[in-house]
């Protein structure tokens, strides 16, 4: 026995001194270099070098530590013992939750991970007292301790929340912290918190012996003395369980005794049976809340509250607050009717919370309303008095919802006490905040009504929502008014930004970005949080709208960290939806993937998680994912049908337009489009940007279906409408004109094409300036008629303008720059330099691949070009490998009865011809045509193109009659205009060649005098052709 | 020479200045000493080991050559934790600290890391012994002294070491038994703050049976 024992005994040393155990190094080191000035270097846990061992903890020790990437010290919880690999999982899987949970009140983990076989925490590093000690050992009042047990609630609630259960809660597991002015409380030791489930191996029956002093360690599962029953009984923690413990550390604190005193493990069983023991106290400074705790230490767990949320909103009632509250406020809405709720306890006379309107009034009197409504009148501009008499009435319902909220805010808290004072008190933040945006935009539409008139409705829309202080999730704990030192700065700074916005809104970007940047110098070094996060984004919009993303995007990010730290959801996520859209835009889609998570908000709203569903589909549009888009959209409209919104329904509609749009679905994108501009229309009226710009989505739908006569109907009204509405020199005027202008080149009217897409490069460039994008876009868009035309040096010139300014802008690698490479390539193409157009294309391929992936739409219009380059140069094999390519990606990446696919096809088909592979081509043709039957117009340019190659191809495969057929129906389109008589002389002279196969003289001839005809009166290029069939018929006869 | 003598030898030259030899010293002997304090305070220990060496440095004390250097220097350990929890626990100094255990006078967890588990029970009965079975029983079977040296240590006669072993094996198995069999005995690994010295740790993960 004594040898058993003996040997254990000396073996068990082993276990007493580690070798490679993080204290005995840092211990060796630290007296090494004292005793001996012996440097090494740091000992290491994880990435931090360790700066000293503090002490043992619970299941493990902790260390002080460094983390010279952050610059930050902080403290590791090193969990070494005797635990197996699945344990150790479990425990880090446990602390990752824990460090998912971020609350003021809560000690913060940053990471977890493995330090050998040890797993460690390392964690935020408290300096200060625990509540058990701060509150005996300071004298500190009851209200004050109340304060610091409410703060360490919220952090119980806001760890209920994400699923976690503390277990354990007690004074010596609350950290106090100090800070100027208060303190705050801060929970820690989440020692027994498991994800709300037993896990077998730790909840054991407590046996019924004796403990032998309540103050030793002595027990399986934790100090009991805060344990509610049933954890007692071994059952495992719950959050009901915590809201015991909590208010018995409470009780105890508040009236120095121990609600169930014992002195065993049987006694204290045996008090949790009878009603918990609060001293009498006469000169008691807080009765109200005995009932409160009584019932949070229910012995049942179904007696006690619901949850900590709701113990704490009683908790929080203090009736004698809300009278010191009038003295903090001094002054605003909030202590008129504060003084309303006093005063009617204390005479009874005044119904409370009446005091809403009043104060509002000072922003949006009839004296002011007045004003305005003169400041529109006075314009000498035709549609003054209508955006008037449209703006007005939202302007009235924005001042009656203000005072509804308001009101409400203070029901809820005083009357119906469903919602505590702290809440109401953010609620009054928020509106307060909402009143001073509405100052500032009336003020702006009062003293700038003549530049900002044309978009003063979007301006009305830019009014805050109100539904947001309404929203108890919405609001975040740090949505508090500034220090009263800073509220004069901080006013100065929200009108400065609601100031720029409503610029913004109306168009005037430069004075925006000026009113922007004095409110970002205003408010500079102030380190209060909200203002900062609503400059930065009222910043970075601007700069966006002035074109220059990169200092927009900083600016965004800004006020994300900003708003993300003084938990302002909104504003948070306003931001992120900026830069998002932002990105998107710039086509950096690994940065919208990267932001992507931070959108999923805990969102309960419809109308949120349905714009959310609109941002993903236009993102997924944009990428060229379109089905994916389309049903994306459908889903938005979907959840916005329980909502009366029709705005957001049009806008999730004109997503949905542009995405069956890329899908080829054109037939129902034209419906869609047609309701939006019903909708907008309707609620808009039809002089309204957004309207126009519905117009214009239309004529782009319906230009793409070939439709172009409708196509030209709808952009001219756009046109129409956005020189109506906006101010000269805005830039949505010329775009409406590119608009135009690419719809009449596609038509082939080549001539009027050029003037309106003059016009519009002349209006952007002075919009925007030589260096913007829209500059570019527009130079791009002037090559096309030039290079029908075939003035291709002129066309080469605009291109090449295009390209050097994307380059500059957007980098080579930008789909964007590719675009216009790719047509920089078919011009040179046209020209001959085959050479350098082979490099332009494939380059634009390069870039294509490289930042939209192999299976891209653009990727296949890149593949053909090659393709087309080849064809040119006579290298017919290459050509149709190349084609063939196209094909491929077309299907792949917009599946096979794509009017793209049917392009390529054909193209592939045209060479197969040419190689003498006429079945192949045949094959490839049927199926092009059948395509473009199904989704084009009759009269469409590329089915009649089809058709005429079909027919060559049946020709040539000696299928003649059929072959005659498909070119007769190509004859039996009525000409239009100057693209489609080359077509149809096409078609004559095939139809010529192939009677004359069958044999059919008289037709060939009639055929061929056709085909004279018409070339006749198409210029160089009929004439040229005129030439061919001449020398055909004297040659056959 | 023999081996202690050489490291007698060492301090000295360590006392005359020679940091190579008290770099050398200290190498071997660390592990004695920290782990000496480890197993019985809690809270960093590098200021007692410290204490410890600079004791012997400083210490005017005649080494008895025959026992070494070791038991010098644990005996010195030996007085500086008695003085540690003389401050501690504000004891006079006619109080009898070596009859009271570790749990008496530092109840905070232990920091000692055991990592087998038929270890953890014989280590947790060691910090119920008095302070003087515990050392005793450690200074023989973890750190190998013997007899003279023991002596040397403890500063107690030969005979005096003899019957503590014996007493203190015997208790070891009684505490041992006890500890075994009563689960609500099991040490508590949830009280988390140690606050001594104004510190405060912040502890985080907990599962009991250490």
């Amino acid at each position: 026995m004594d040898d058993d024992l003996e040997k254990k005994l000396a073996a068990a040393v082993e276990s007493a001194s580690p070798d490679t155990d993080p204290e005995a190094e840092w211990t060796r080191a630290a007296v090494a270099r004292r005793l001996l000035g012996r440097a090494a270097s740091p000992t290491k846990i994880g990435r931090f070098a360790v700066v000293r061992f503090v002490g043992s903890g619970g299941m493990g020790r902790v260390f002080l530590a460094y983390d010279e990437r952050l610059q930050r010290e902080l403290a590791i919880k090193l969990l070494a013992g005797r635990r197996s690999k699945a344990a150790a999982e479990r425990l880090l899987k446990e602390a990752r939750a824990l460090a998912r949970l971020s609350h003021p009140n809560v000690v913060q983990v940053y990471e977890v991970g493995m330090h050998g076989d040890d797993p460690f925490i390392a964690m935020e590093y408290l300096r200060g007292s625990t509540l058990r000690h701060w509150q005996t050992e300071t004298s500190t009042q009851p209200r004050h301790i109340l304060d610091a047990y409410l703060q360490a609630g919220a952090g119980l609630q806001a760890a209920h929340e994400q699923g976690l259960v503390h277990r354990d809660f007690k004074p010596e597991n609350v950290f106090i912290q100090a800070e100027p002015g208060r303190i705050r409380a801060r929970v820690i030791d989440f020692g027994l918190a498991r994800l709300g489930e037993a896990t077998s191996a730790t909840s054991t029956e407590l046996p019924t012996g004796e403990i032998t002093s309540v103050t030793r360690s002595g027990t399986v599962l934790g100090t009991p003395m805060y344990m509610a029953p049933e954890q007692l009984r071994g059952e495992p923690g719950s959050p009901r369980s915590d809201q015991f413990s909590f208010c018995v550390a409470l009780t105890e604190a508040l009236w120095g005794a121990h609600p169930f005193s014992a002195d065993s493990l049987d006694g204290l069983r045996a008090a949790h049976l009878r009603p918990p023991i609060i001293p009498k106290d006469p000169a008691d400074e807080l009765p109200w809340l005995r009932p409160i705790l009584t019932r949070g230490m229910a012995a049942k767990p179904e007696d006690r509250f619901g949850s900590m949320g709701s113990l704490l909103d009683a908790l929080g009632h203090d009736p004698l607050k809300r009278r010191r509250q009038v003295l903090v406020f001094g002054g605003g809405a909030a202590a008129v009717v504060l003084l309303g709720v006093a005063a009617g306890r204390l005479t009874g006379s005044e119904p409370p919370c009446t005091g809403a309107k009043e104060a509002f009034d000072d922003v949006w009197s009839d004296g002011r309303k007045d004003s305005l409504a003169a400041a529109f009148h006075a314009l000498e501009a035709g549609h003054a008095a209508q955006t008037w008499s449209r703006i007005s009435p939202e302007l009235d319902d924005f001042a009656q919802r203000w005072a509804q909220g308001h009101q409400d805010a203070c029901l809820a808290a005083s009357v119906r006490h469903d919602q505590s004072f702290d809440v109401m008190d953010r609620r009054m933040a928020c509106l307060d905040r909402a009143r001073q945006v509405f100052d500032a935009t009336a003020q702006t539409l009062e003293s700038r009504a003549a530049e900002v008139l044309d978009r003063a409705d979007d301006v009305a829309a830019g009014l805050p929502d109100l539904d947001a202080c309404a929203s108890v999730s919405l609001l975040g704990a740090h949505n508090r008014s500034p220090p009263a030192s800073q509220a004069g700065i901080v006013n100065r700074g929200r009108g400065l930004v609601a100031e720029a916005n409503a610029l913004r809104a109306a168009g005037q970007v430069a004075l925006s970005l000026e009113k922007a940047e004095q409110a970002e110098a205003e408010v500079r070094g102030l380190g209060f949080l909200p203002i900062e996060a609503e400059v930065q984004l009222a910043l970075g919009r601007t700069l966006r709208d002035a074109g220059r993303p990169d200092p927009a995007t900083q600016a965004l990010a800004a006020a994300h960290e900003a708003s993300a730290r003084a938990e302002l959801t909104t504003l948070r996520r306003d931001a992120l939806a900026e830069r998002y859209s932002l990105e998107a835009e710039r086509g950096n889609f690994a940065v919208c993937d990267a932001l992507e998570p931070g959108m999923q908000g805990s969102s309960r709203l419809p109308k949120e998680i349905a714009d959310a569903r609109v941002r993903q589909a236009s993102m997924l549009h944009l990428r060229g994912r379109s089905s994916e888009a389309t049903e994306g959209f459908r889903e938005a409209l979907a959840l916005l049908e329980a909502i009366d919104d029709p705005l957001a329904v049009a806008q999730a509609r004109d997503g949905l337009t542009s995405s069956l749009t890329a899908q080829a679905r054109f037939a129902e994108a034209r419906a869609t489009g047609e309701r939006v501009i019903e909708t907008l229309t309707k609620h808009l009226g039809s002089h309204h940007p957004r309207t126009a710009e519905a117009h214009a989505s239309l004529a782009d739908t319906l230009r793409q279906a070939g439709e172009y006569d409708d196509a030209e109907v709808q952009a001219r009204r756009a046109l129409e409408l956005t020189i109506s509405v906006r101010p000269p020199g805005h830039p949505d005027i010329p775009a409406a004109r590119r608009t135009l202008g690419s719809l009449l080149w596609a038509a082939g009217k080549n001539e009027q094409a050029l003037a309106t897409l003059r016009q519009s490069v002349q209006e952007t460039e002075a919009a925007f300036g030589p260096d913007h994008i829209a500059t570019a876009s527009a130079y791009n868009n002037l090559a096309g008629p030039l290079a029908n035309m075939e003035r291709t040096d002129e066309a080469l010139a605009a291109l090449r303008e295009s390209v050097r300014i994307k380059t500059s802008v957007l980098g080579e690698e930008h789909p964007s720059t590719a675009r216009t490479r790719d047509n920089v390539g078919g011009l040179l193409r046209m020209q001959g330099h085959f050479d350098e157009a082979q490099i332009e294309h494939e380059a634009a391929l390069k870039a294509r691949i490289a930042s939209l992936g192999e299976d891209h739409p653009q990727v296949a219009i890149s593949h053909s070009n090659i393709g087309a380059l080849f064809q040119f140069k006579g290298d017919l094999v290459a050509a149709e490998k190349k084609y063939a390519e196209a094909v491929r990606v077309a299907i792949a990446s917009e599946g096979p009865s794509h009017p793209d696919v049917a392009h390529y096809k054909v193209n592939r088909a045209n060479m197969l011809v040419e190689l003498g592979r006429v079945r192949e081509a045949v094959a490839l043709l049927r199926s092009a045509l059948e395509i473009r039957t199904a989704k084009l117009d009759p009269g469409s340019n590329a089915l009649l193109d089809t058709h005429n190659a079909l027919g060559r191809a049946l020709c040539s495969a000696g299928q003649l009659t059929e072959g005659r057929e498909q070119l007769e129906e190509s004859l039996a389109v009525p000409p239009t205009t100057d693209r489609l008589a080359m077509l149809r002389y096409e078609a004559a002279f095939e139809l010529a060649k192939c009677a004359r196969q069958e044999g059919d003289v008289e037709r060939a001839r009639t055929a061929a005098a056709l085909a004279l005809k018409l070339a006749a009166s198409d210029g160089p290029k009929g004439r040229a052709f005129s030439e061919t069939v001449q020398a055909w018929v004297e040659e056959r006869g | 020479m023999t081996a202690s003598d050489d490291e007698i030898d060492q301090l000295e030259r360590w006392r005359n200045g020679d940091a190579d030899a008290g770099s050398d010293l200290f190498d071997r002997h660390f592990s004695s000493v920290f782990r000496f304090f480890r197993s019985k305070i809690s809270g960093p220990v590098d200021d007692l080991v410290q204490r410890t060496f600079v004791a012997c440095i400083e210490g005017r004390a005649r080494i008895q050559s025959d026992a070494g250097f070791r038991p010098y220097l644990l005996g010195c350990a030996r007085n500086i934790l008695f003085a540690e929890y003389r401050t501690r626990k504000k004891l006079g100094s006619g109080d009898d600290v070596g009859s009271s255990s570790v749990v008496d006078l530092d109840p905070s967890p232990s920091a000692v890391v055991v990592r087998k588990e038929e270890h953890a029970l014989l280590l947790r009965a060691l910090r119920h012994l008095s302070l003087d079975h515990q050392i005793v029983l450690e200074l023989y079977y973890f750190e190998a002294l013997r007899g003279p040296q023991l002596a040397a240590a403890l500063e107690v006669p030969m005979g005096t070491v003899r019957s503590r072993l014996k007493r203190g094996l015997e208790r070891l198995r009684e505490e041992v038994e006890r500890l075994a069999a009563d689960p609500s005995l099991a040490v508590s690994t949830m009280t988390g703050m140690d606050t001594w010295a104004g510190e405060i740790q912040t502890a985080l993960e907990r599962s009991p049976g250490d």
